[in-house]
Order: C-alpha cells, then sequence, then structure tokens
C-alpha cells in the first residue's frame, strides 16, 4: 500500500514536474516567440483634446453630432483600445427614446441612455481592435434626443447634451510592428505623425565639432518634419541607444566604428535603414538578433561631401520611394526658395480656391451640423492694416423647403464675421457670393475660417411630422480665397512668433540667412541646437540647408543667429544687451503693476482737451495695466537648474534678430531646448524673455517683455506712407492739408509771375 | 491795332462771339436770358485761360490777323474743317503770340434751328478730332508744354459724347441685365462718391456759376452726344474724310415743329420708363440689391430729367421775325416834318426798323404812316439821320405811364440809306460791349436752378408731347379727308 502510494506519489511529483517543466517550456517559447514578434503590449493614456482642439461641445437639436479623426499609426499593434469619456444631458430629455451612439467607423458600438434622473455621465467604450485600421478612423458621437413622444420640435432648445472632451481619453495597449526594412517607410511609418505622444529619436554623429553638429541638424529636422506637428525630442550622442529609433550620420569609418563588421560598404553617399541590433538590448554579443520594432537609419558616404549629401537626401525623402532598404545618391538638387514659400504658407495678393487650400467641398445636413474649416497660413511679420480687406467668392447651394431664418455663418478664428442668408423655400445657389472681411480679423500664423451652418426646416410647429433630412448646404471646393498684398513688417522681439513660424530665423524657409552660434563643443550644446533648429524646421516645413554654424563670434554677420551655449561660453557683448543681464553684474527688471490706464474726463484738460479729441483717442479704457518695471542691479542670477530663452536685437545691426538659449550647464539647455517641444512651454513663451524651470518635474516657463521693440521688414516707400496715413490720420491730414497750401501758395507766386511776364509781352 | 503794333510776333486778336438771337436750344426751351448762354462759357472763361497760356486760337470770326504772318504759312490752312483752329496752331508752333481781348467788336448770329445747331456742332467736334489726329497737340513740335495741353484740352473736349452716352446706358446695364456698374453700397456712395460729386459741383458752380449752370452743361453735352459719337468715330476711322458744311443761319421759321433729329430722344425716354419699371421689379426681385437698384435708379432718373430737357430742346419753336432784334437804350431825337425835334430813347433796332420810346404827351403828335427822320449819335459821336416810317404807336391814354412805344420801319428808298441803317446798327462797337457787360452778373443759386431747369423740362417736353400729338391729329385729319374726298369724288363721278 505504502509502495503504491509512494509510486503513485512519485507518478504525482513526476507529473507536477512535468507539467511545470511543460509550463516553463512553454513560457520560455512563448517569451523567445513573443520577442521573435516584438516589443511587449504597452499601456498608453491619451488625452483625447491631443486629437480634437475643443474642450466641450454642446450637441443640440433631436439629432446632432460630432465627429473624432483617431488616428492609428502603421507602427502599431493594437491589443486593446478603450473610450473613456464624460458627457452631460438635458434633464428635459426622455428617458425612453433619447439615446448616445458612439459609432466608429460607422459600425455602432455603445448606445447609452440619456436620463434626465442622472443627467452626468462616464462612459467607458472598448473600440473592437479589428476595426481599428491604421491611419485615420471616424469615430463619431451620434444623439437622438427627445422631450415628448408626439408634437416634438426637434430644434427645441432643451434638446442637448455636452460631450466633455476635455475628460475624455483613449487607453491603448499597443505594442510595436516589426519594421520594414524599406526607406519609403520613413515617412508615414517611422516618423508617422500620427502617433499621438512624444516620440524620442537619437542621433549618432562622431564628434560635436561644427560639421557633425550642421548634419545632425539636418538629420533631426529630417525626421521632425516627417512628423509634421507631433513633438519629437533628440537626443545626440557618439553612440547607440536601444529602446528608440537612431539615426546614424558619419563617415565610413564612423559607421564601421558602431557597426563592426555589419557596417555597410558606401562608395556613394549612402542611405539605409535596418533594424536596431539587439545585442545593444541584451547586452549580449550577437551578430544576428536584432530589435525589429527599431530602425537603425544609416547616413554615411565615403567623404565630407557625400555625408552630407546623403543628409540632405534624408530630409527631402517624402514620397513612399525608394522600395529599397538602401539606396545610393549620386547627385541631389535642392531648390531654391525664395522667402515665405514653406509648405502651407499663403502668398499676398493671390487667389486660391479652397481645394488647394485642402478643403473638399461639403455638405452640411440636419438642423445645426457639425461646422466645417478651412485652415491656412499666413507669415508671421504681416503688417495688419484696418483697411486691407481680404475677399471670400463662396459658391454655395442649398436646398429647398427650409426656413427663411436659415443661414451660413462664417467666423474667422473664432470670430463672426459674416452670414449668408439662405432666404430661398425653393433652394437655390451662389455663385461667386462676395464677402470681404478686413485683415485684422486674420492673425500671424495658422488661421481658421469655419462655415457654421444653421438651417431650419420650412414646417414646424407641433403635432406635425418635422423633417429635417432635407436640411442641406454645400460649399464648394471651387470657392475662392483672395488674399490682399499685405507687407511683411513686424515688431520684434516676440518669442511666439519663433514658435509659429520660426520667424524671423525661418523667412528664408531653408535658413540661409540664419547663423548657429555654438561656441561648446560637446554633445549637449549640439543636442540643444538640434532641438531647437528641428522644432524651427517643423514650424516652417522644410530642412534648413541654408543654415551656418559658427563656433567662434567672427563679428556682426548680416544674418539672424541663434545662439547656444552656457552663460560663461557665450560672448559677452552679445549677452550685455540682452533684456536681462545673467553675468557679472547681474541687470533685472521686475514688473511693477500699475492701474489701469484711464483718460480725464472732459473739461479737465481745457483747451488741451480739444487737440486731444481732434486727435482721437490713443488708448483703450479697458486697456490692461500698464506694466512698469523695477531694475535693478544685484548678485545671484540664474540657479543652475534654470535655462533662459531670450530674443532681442542683434548687437551692432538694425533690424537682426539674436535668440539666445543658455543655462550654466549645457546639459540644462538641452533639457530645456526639449521641452520647447511640448505646446504648452512653447505657449507660454512670449516677449523677449522667457525662463525655464523644472520645479515640480514639467517645464515651467515665466515669460516677459522687458527689452525695447524694433521692427523688421521691408517697406515699400507707398507702404510706408500708407503706414503714416492709417497710424496718424491726423497728422497725415494737417500734413496734406500742409503741403496743399504750400503748393498752391508755390502755383499761386509762379502764375503770378508768369502772368507778368505774359501782359509784359501782350499787352504793354 | 496797338497790340499788332506792340508785339511784332503777334498774329492774332480774337474777340468774343457776340450772338444778338438765341441758339436753338435756348429758343426752345424759353431760357435766353434766364440762363448764361451757351458760348459765355467759353468767352468769358476758357478763353481767358487760354489767353494767359498764349494758346487763345482763331475761331473763325470777330478777329484780326496779320497778314505778314498768314503769307508765311501760306494762307489760312485747310488740312482740317475748322481751319481757323489749325491754322492757330499752326502759327503757335511758328513761335507766334495770339492775344483775346474780352470786349466783343462785332455780333453775329447763332443756328436758328437745331438741325443747324447741331451741323455746326458736328463741324466743330469733327475739326477738332482732325488736329487731334492730323496735329497731334502733344507731339507737334514747337508748342510750349501750357500750349500743348490747351490745344489737347480743345480736341479731347469733344469726345464728351461718349461719357454721356455712358452714363445714360450704365444704370440701365444694371436695371435691365443686372451688370453691376457700381459695384458699391449705398454707405459706400454716401462716403465716397457724394462727397466727390458735391465737391465738384460746388467747385465748379463756383468757379463757373456766372456763366453756366452745372446741370446746363450735362444737358448741352447730352444733347448734342447722340450726333456727335457718329461724326467723331467717323472721323477716327479716316481722319480725311470730314467736309467742310456751311451752317445755315438767318432762317424764319414759321410753325411749331419737330425736329427730324428728335426721333433718339423719345428711344431715350422710352429707355429710361422702362429703366423704372425694371427697377421696381428688381426692388421687388432681389431685395439683397437693393443698394445698388437705388443708386442705379437715382442715376436713371437724373438722366430723365436731362432727356425732358432734351425733349423741350427738340421742338423748334416758330421765329416769324425776319431780322433779329438788338435790345438797347440810347438816346436820340425824332424830327417832325414842321421842323419840331421830339426827344427819343431807342430801345430796339433791327435791319426791318426800330423801337421808340417816347413821352406820351408827344405820342398825340405822331400817326401811323408819318415818315419822319430818327435823329441819333453813335459813340464816337458820328450822326446819324435815318428815315422812319411810323407804323404803331402803343401806351397812348390811360395805361401809357408817362411814355408811349412807337414802332418804326426804316425808309429804305435808297442803297445810301440803306447802307447808313446798317453803319448805325452794326458799326458801334461800343453797343455790342454795353450789352456784353449789362447780362446779369449775379449767380443763379445751384439748388434754384436745377429746379427750374427741371420745372423746363417737364413742361417743354410736355408742350413737345403734345406738339406731336397735335401733328398727329393733324396729320389723320388730313389723310382721311383726302382719303374721304377720293372716294366722295369717285362717288360724285359715279353717279
Amino acid at each position: 500500500m505504502d509502495a503504491a502510494i509512494q509510486k503513485a506519489h512519485r507518478g504525482l511529483v513526476k507529473r507536477t514536474a512535468g507539467i511545470f517543466a511543460c509550463a516553463l517550456m512553454w513560457q520560455m517559447l512563448a517569451g523567445i516567440a513573443w520577442a521573435s514578434q516584438g516589443a511587449e503590449p504597452v499601456k498608453l493614456r491619451i488625452p483625447l483634446p491631443n486629437l480634437v482642439p475643443v474642450s466641450t461641445y454642446k450637441m443640440q437639436g433631436a439629432y446632432s453630432g460630432f465627429d473624432v479623426s483617431l488616428p492609428v499609426p502603421k507602427r502599431w499593434d493594437v491589443h486593446e483600445a478603450v473610450l473613456t469619456f464624460s458627457y452631460v444631458n438635458s434633464t428635459a430629455l426622455l428617458r425612453q427614446n433619447s439615446r448616445l451612439i458612439v459609432e466608429l467607423n460607422q459600425h455602432p458600438l455603445a448606445q447609452i441612455v440619456l436620463d434626465p434622473l442622472s443627467p452626468e455621465g462616464k462612459v467607458s467604450v472598448r473600440l473592437p481592435v479589428h476595426l481599428l485600421k491604421p491611419g485615420y478612423n471616424d469615430l463619431v458621437f451620434k444623439v437622438t434626443q427627445h422631450y415628448v413622444l408626439d408634437c416634438e420640435d426637434p430644434t427645441a432648445p432643451e434638446l442637448w447634451t455636452t460631450l466633455k472632451l476635455d475628460e475624455a481619453f483613449l487607453d491603448w495597449t499597443v505594442s510595436l510592428k516589426p519594421l520594414p526594412l524599406r526607406l519609403s517607410a520613413l515617412p508615414d511609418l517611422v516618423f508617422d505623425p500620427k502617433i499621438p505622444l512624444p516620440e524620442k529619436i537619437h542621433v549618432l554623429v562622431e564628434s560635436p565639432s561644427r560639421s557633425d553638429a550642421m548634419r545632425a541638424v539636418l538629420a533631426a529636422s529630417a525626421a521632425a518634419l516627417r512628423f509634421a506637428y507631433r513633438p519629437v525630442e533628440f537626443s545626440v550622442s557618439d553612440h547607440l541607444v536601444p529602446g528608440r529609433d537612431n539615426i546614424l550620420v558619419g563617415s565610413e569609418a564612423f559607421v564601421r566604428k558602431i557597426l563592426g563588421e555589419k557596417a555597410p560598404k558606401t562608395p556613394e553617399a549612402y542611405l539605409e535603414v535596418r533594424h536596431m541590433p539587439a545585442d545593444l538590448i541584451t547586452g549580449l554579443p550577437s551578430d544576428e538578433a536584432t530589435d525589429p520594432t527599431h530602425a537603425l537609419i544609416i547616413v554615411s558616404g565615403p567623404n565630407d561631401d557625400a555625408v552630407s549629401r546623403a543628409v540632405q537626401s534624408l530630409a527631402v525623402l517624402s514620397f513612399p520611394f525608394p522600395d529599397t532598404a538602401a539606396t545610393m545618391v549620386k547627385d541631389l538638387k535642392v531648390p531654391t526658395l525664395d522667402p515665405y514659400e514653406a509648405p502651407g504658407m499663403l502668398r499676398f495678393d493671390q487667389t486660391y480656391t479652397f481645394q488647394n487650400l485642402g478643403f473638399q467641398t461639403v455638405t452640411f445636413q440636419g438642423y445645426k451640423p457639425a461646422p466645417s474649416v478651412l485652415r491656412f497660413r499666413l507669415p508671421s511679420d504681416i503688417l495688419i492694416k484696418p483697411h486691407k480687406y481680404a475677399t471670400l467668392s463662396l459658391h454655395v447651394a442649398y436646398s429647398a423647403g427650409m426656413r427663411e431664418d436659415s443661414v451660413l455663418g462664417l467666423f474667422l478664428n473664432g470670430k463672426f464675421f459674416s452670414s449668408i442668408p439662405l432666404k430661398d423655400k425653393n433652394g437655390g445657389h451662389y455663385e461667386a457670393y462676395r464677402i470681404s472681411f478686413p485683415t485684422y480679423l486674420l492673425r500671424p500664423g495658422d488661421n481658421e475660417l469655419a462655415f457654421h451652418a444653421v438651417l431650419t426646416p420650412l414646417v414646424t410647429g407641433e403635432c406635425t411630422l418635422i423633417q429635417t433630412g432635407h436640411l442641406l448646404l454645400t460649399v464648394f471646393d471651387d470657392s475662392t480665397f483672395h488674399v490682399p498684398n499685405i507687407s511683411h513688417w513686424a515688431s520684434l522681439p516676440e518669442l511666439s512668433l519663433f514658435f509659429k513660424d520660426g520667424f524671423p530665423f525661418a523667412k528664408f524657409p531653408d535658413a540661409r540667412e540664419t547663423i548657429l552660434f555654438m561656441p561648446q563643443a560637446d554633445f549637449a550644446a549640439v543636442e540643444t541646437a538640434v532641438n531647437l533648429l528641428a522644432l524651427m524646421s517643423q514650424k516652417i516645413g522644410y530642412a534648413p540647408f541654408g543654415l551656418r554654424i559658427w563656433d567662434t563670434w567672427g563679428g556682426t554677420p548680416s544674418s539672424d543667429v541663434i545662439a547656444v551655449g552656457s552663460l560663461d561660453a557665450l560672448p559677452k557683448d552679445l549677452l550685455d544687451p540682452a533684456p536681462y543681464h545673467l553675468i557679472d553684474t547681474i541687470r533685472a527688471s521686475y514688473p511693477v503693476a500699475a492701474p489701469p490706464t484711464g483718460e480725464a474726463p472732459e473739461g479737465t484738460w481745457g483747451v488741451a482737451r480739444w487737440p486731444r479729441q481732434l486727435w482721437g483717442r490713443s488708448k483703450s479704457l479697458h486697456a490692461t495695466p500698464q506694466v512698469r518695471f523695477a531694475q535693478t542691479e544685484q548678485s545671484g542670477g540664474l540657479s543652475k537648474q534654470r535655462a533662459a530663452l531670450m530674443e532681442y536685437r542683434l548687437p551692432g545691426t538694425a533690424d537682426r534678430t539674436l535668440l539666445v538659449l543658455t543655462a550654466h550647464d549645457t546639459g540644462v539647455a538641452a533639457k530645456a531646448a526639449k521641452a520647447l517641444w511640448a505646446f504648452d512651454t512653447q505657449g507660454a513663451c512670449r516677449g523677449d524673455m522667457a525662463l525655464i524651470s523644472w520645479d515640480n518635474g514639467t517645464a515651467e516657463v515665466q515669460s516677459l517683455h522687458v527689452g525695447p521693440t524694433y521692427r523688421v521688414g521691408s517697406l515699400t516707400a507707398l507702404t510706408k506712407l500708407d503706414f503714416f496715413v492709417y497710424t496718424y490720420p491726423w497728422a497725415f491730414f494737417l500734413t496734406v492739408l500742409a503741403a496743399l497750401a504750400l503748393l498752391s501758395f508755390i502755383i499761386y507766386r509762379m502764375l503770378k509771375r508768369y502772368r507778368r511776364r505774359r501782359l509784359s509781352v501782350s499787352n504793354p | 491795332m496797338p497790340y499788332f503794333l506792340q508785339d511784332e510776333k503777334l498774329f492774332l486778336v480774337q474777340t468774343p462771339h457776340f450772338f444778338i438771337n438765341p441758339s436753338p436750344v435756348e429758343k426752345n426751351l424759353g431760357i435766353h436770358r434766364v440762363f448764361p448762354a451757351e458760348n459765355e462759357m467759353f468767352y468769358r472763361r476758357v478763353h481767358l485761360g487760354l489767353d494767359f497760356w498764349n494758346a487763345s486760337f482763331f475761331c473763325g470770326s470777330a478777329a484780326l490777323m496779320r497778314r505778314s504772318s498768314l503769307m508765311e504759312l501760306g494762307g489760312i490752312r485747310g488740312e482740317t474743317i475748322t481751319e481757323d483752329a489749325e491754322t492757330a496752331l499752326e502759327l503757335h508752333r511758328r513761335g507766334y503770340r495770339s492775344v483775346y481781348v474780352s470786349r466783343p467788336m462785332v455780333c453775329g448770329l447763332s443756328p436758328e434751328t437745331f438741325d443747324d445747331f447741331i451741323l455746326q456742332r458736328t463741324r466743330w467736334a469733327q475739326g477738332m478730332i482732325q488736329i487731334l489726329l492730323l496735329k497731334n497737340p502733344l507731339f507737334t513740335k514747337g508748342l510750349s508744354l501750357s500750349q500743348r495741353l490747351c490745344y489737347l484740352n480743345s480736341c479731347l473736349f469733344w469726345f464728351f459724347g461718349l461719357a454721356r452716352i455712358v452714363f445714360f446706358l450704365a444704370p440701365l446695364a444694371y436695371l435691365f441685365f443686372g451688370l453691376r456698374v457700381y459695384n458699391a453700397s449705398v454707405v459706400q456712395v454716401l462716403a465716397y462718391a457724394l462727397p466727390h460729386l458735391l465737391g465738384s459741383t460746388l467747385g465748379a458752380h463756383y468757379l463757373y456759376g456766372t456763366v453756366r449752370h452745372t446741370l446746363f452743361s450735362e444737358f448741352f453735352e447730352t444733347v448734342q452726344s447722340l450726333y456727335l459719337l457718329p461724326a467723331i468715330f467717323s472721323t477716327l476711322k479716316n481722319p480725311r474724310s470730314p467736309q467742310f458744311r456751311v451752317t445755315p443761319k438767318g432762317r424764319s421759321l414759321n410753325a411749331d415743329f419737330l425736329s427730324p433729329l428728335a426721333y433718339p430722344f423719345y428711344a431715350m425716354l422710352a429707355l429710361a420708363l422702362l429703366g423704372i419699371a425694371a427697377a421696381v421689379q428688381r426692388w421687388t426681385m432681389y431685395p439683397l440689391e437693393r443698394d445698388v437698384i437705388a443708386i442705379c435708379s437715382f442715376w436713371n432718373l437724373y438722366n430723365l430729367g436731362i432727356i425732358l430737357l432734351c425733349l423741350g430742346a427738340v421742338w423748334e419753336m416758330h421765329q416769324w421775325r425776319r431780322h433779329h432784334r438788338v435790345l438797347t437804350r440810347e438816346e436820340a431825337a425824332l424830327a417832325l416834318p414842321d421842323g419840331r425835334a421830339l426827344p427819343a430813347q431807342v430801345v430796339d433796332l433791327s435791319l426791318g426798323g426800330a423801337g421808340l420810346r417816347i413821352s406820351a404827351e408827344y405820342a398825340e403828335l405822331l400817326h401811323a404812316g408819318d415818315v419822319l427822320v430818327l435823329e441819333a449819335e453813335d459813340s464816337a459821336r458820328r450822326v446819324y439821320r435815318l428815315g422812319v416810317r411810323v407804323l404803331r404807336i402803343d401806351g397812348v391814354g390811360a395805361e401809357s405811364r408817362g411814355s408811349a412805344h412807337v414802332g418804326c420801319a426804316w425808309v429804305l428808298d435808297t442803297p445810301e440809306k440803306f447802307s447808313q441803317v446798317v453803319g448805325f446798327i452794326y458799326g458801334d462797337s461800343e453797343r455790342w460791349r454795353r450789352l456784353w457787360e449789362s447780362r446779369p452778373q449775379d449767380y443763379m443759386a445751384l439748388w434754384r436752378g436745377y429746379g427750374l431747369l427741371l420745372e423746363t423740362g417737364i413742361r417743354k417736353s410736355f408742350r413737345s408731347l403734345v406738339g406731336i400729338f397735335v401733328l398727329m391729329a393733324d396729320r389723320t385729319r388730313r389723310i382721311t379727308a383726302n382719303l374721304w374726298m377720293r372716294r366722295f369724288k369717285k362717288h360724285t363721278e359715279a353717279l
């Protein structure tokens, strides 16, 4: 019995050990298989406001909806996606037939009962993975809302549900797919703007020298451009960094030093994409193992020219070609761009069709359909004049059966400026419906022209079948937008302009009139410059092929200058006129708020009030409090963990700009440059001085405008006169009167003299 | 003459054309001596300006020219049909000078009918366009800059017809076909166009109000434009084609009649009236365009007012008098057969006779048919003794108010006596000077002028329409009578 029991026990132990061994083996095999497939799944939480620039949206009427374009990068292997959002519905809704529906690519995923007794809700909706396709997916929120069972007015104001998009987020569980070894995959797969989180890319160069810095800048710009508008942080060193995409830029020797035997032969300018070596991950030497989820981009050549050509080629490869892992570039011709010829930048005194501006024909349907937006971009240095008008020429059609209070409202940058009446009950269309709006509604940088349709059915009232399906309005893409001739003229310093389109350094999109001054030869300084210039390239949409790099200050150039480095490395001459004098004797200006500026009531100024009235009001009564400064000379300036971004006039020039990113240590400056990729950090940089710190782990920015302003731009004599006329109308008026009086007097004298001479001849 | 003596390079002394009869337009509208005559603008203002810049040109008459200068040129030039201006231009080119003396020395006659008036203006227009094309004053050698501009202005002026036709058609183009000629809102028009209009109108009135009402200019240009344009285009096409045609003068018209050139104005009237209907229709159909409709309607109504004036101008008034009277006020004496001399005042003169004003107490001494002698002096103290026959004596008796009007006819039984009468009437330029200076110089208020012209237009065009109906009725009556008579004759013959 004991033997049998012992035998049974031994069998059990053996079986258990076998099962355990099998399980262990299975785990190991699964791990190997998993490792061979790609990285472990990671969980990501992406706030919905990262995808749509609105915080709340109110869906009104019996039927309404809101669309979100949901990007899914090709590189992702999505395991799970969950949408979580909150909403508030009207308490006047009927529970039994009011619903909020979530659809993904036309597939209904969830139907939420809109309950008046619990008008606030938080919903999590699992997005089926098989419905998510790489690229942009249509995520739609729809509502059907009712407040009575019969005789309902579908436009009743109590029919509403508000989506709290600022509280919405998407939980992704994703892993990275193995990358295809094709250079053509770089623009839309490796550097994919649909990746919703900040990317990290590493650039390898041989040294922090001037030429290597230039290559690093171009390589980083190439990647940043592909990411379109997404933040991407760059690190720079002379070795590979695992777990991220690496761009290896350098000579054949440097590439061989990094890759050893696996280094390619590079008889010409050479580009190759391959998987990252795995030995970096495991730490164990391996000839064959790779990390297929991350790319190593090799940019090399037999000599300096070839390497430069290769890195420039990387910057221009955007079309999905070539479909090979490697290419050799024998020749490269880059077009020379004129100022402001950046992608998407409108030129002045031109007429554009909506189609050319990326706006396709759109049909609005229903009572209050979602607005449609046309986006365009203007240079940062536009001289907005109150008497210049831009003109829209719209081609619009609308359906029959709409009440005459239906309108198409037009908003520019969120401000209503015009509307088109849709008054004909039989429907109609407008061809070349011209609307002019003053250019002061435009703003430098990105602009949004939004079309808001409010379409009302003809038949309304109680106990009536109210049809809204026929409420249709189409804005055709052959409508045109005319931009008037606007002068380039800007008041500097203004850091916010740099974050709009790199102005003034990227006025020439290839930065041919910009110098990067980098007195220190260390990788942190290069990293600072790379991030700053890659960011500028992304803003303007073009790589800085024309950038020059100085490592010693060579006198006052006729270029704009971006200087990066530690405080003690930058020349004193450059830092002396800065808004804050950060070395030696620290000079600082502290704002002292003053009360609002007002105007004395009439009568208190006596005679002086008449010229004042004649001249006109120069300041708004509701002006913001005037800022005054207390200026100090002191000791103790910038702390070790704080960086300063300053913009001011380049010493020795009239209209050239110097941008300085500095700290006590170049590492801190590099950290600041990386922090500038965040949109909120960019938005906080204004005026001529921004201090960047990391007190709470995240970057914080304090901005100020303390230094003198100067103007840059090119004004013709006529524009100068024009500027004078609208800036000082009464002075112009008086000048004209004086000129007329003088002219009249001169003519009078001349005529009198002529008459005297004439009479002496003809009438002695 | 002193001008010629003082300045050897002087080739021309031009004086104003002084007409003793109204132009047909003034006569037909009844505005003679109410508004300044049409040529006063030119002779009282424009020509003074031309003279200032040594660009006064020969106007065909009332001028003295230096023979030697003309001989140097080979006589009066005839390349264009305005040989006078052409000759002056050629002499100016050669460095000669001209003078304009703003004092009438001779009198002349305006055309009697609208047809003749248009004939005259067509010749002037064609001639000046010929000068522009054949002798372009802007580029021809020898002229000073101011002379070039003066001559160029005199030539280009004649293109006014083009602007007038466009002004007339522009509002209709929108009202009929929706062509947006005025791409402006009412506010924009009020802000930009109205100040300009007011400024230019008031400025013109300030400078030229005593010699030309601004609306009168527009009317005068409109009334000529339809006929001048084809002539101008034909000259532009073939600059050497125009032929010289003398303007007929001194015609007498037995009855009122419609000028043969009137019909286009009736077509314009119809178009303007249809334009009003179209405006009403557009106002209703296109509420978004009411701004433009209002502006176009205003200009259409303005054009309508001018067309009404034109219609009044083309209804020819009768002209029974054989000789035009010159109104004057000169002291004279009437010698009776018994040797007594009665003091008299000459109040009008013509080649047919004279009108005298005498004291009522002497009127009883005169009788119709009496042959008397009129003793008068001219400004040079020359004494004229002219035989007159009393035709009628008015104002005798209670209504005399102390004076009587005696209508006389000259006794012209010998050529010498006719010569004396002509010398008395036309031989004294002082009379023309007096008349020239006696015209009212004060401004007619701008708005009053508009009202008066509009009222005149409506009244005269109504009369014109009535006249047409009368003419048509008369013609219908005659045709009916003719037909009736023929049939009656046939009937009686058949009987």
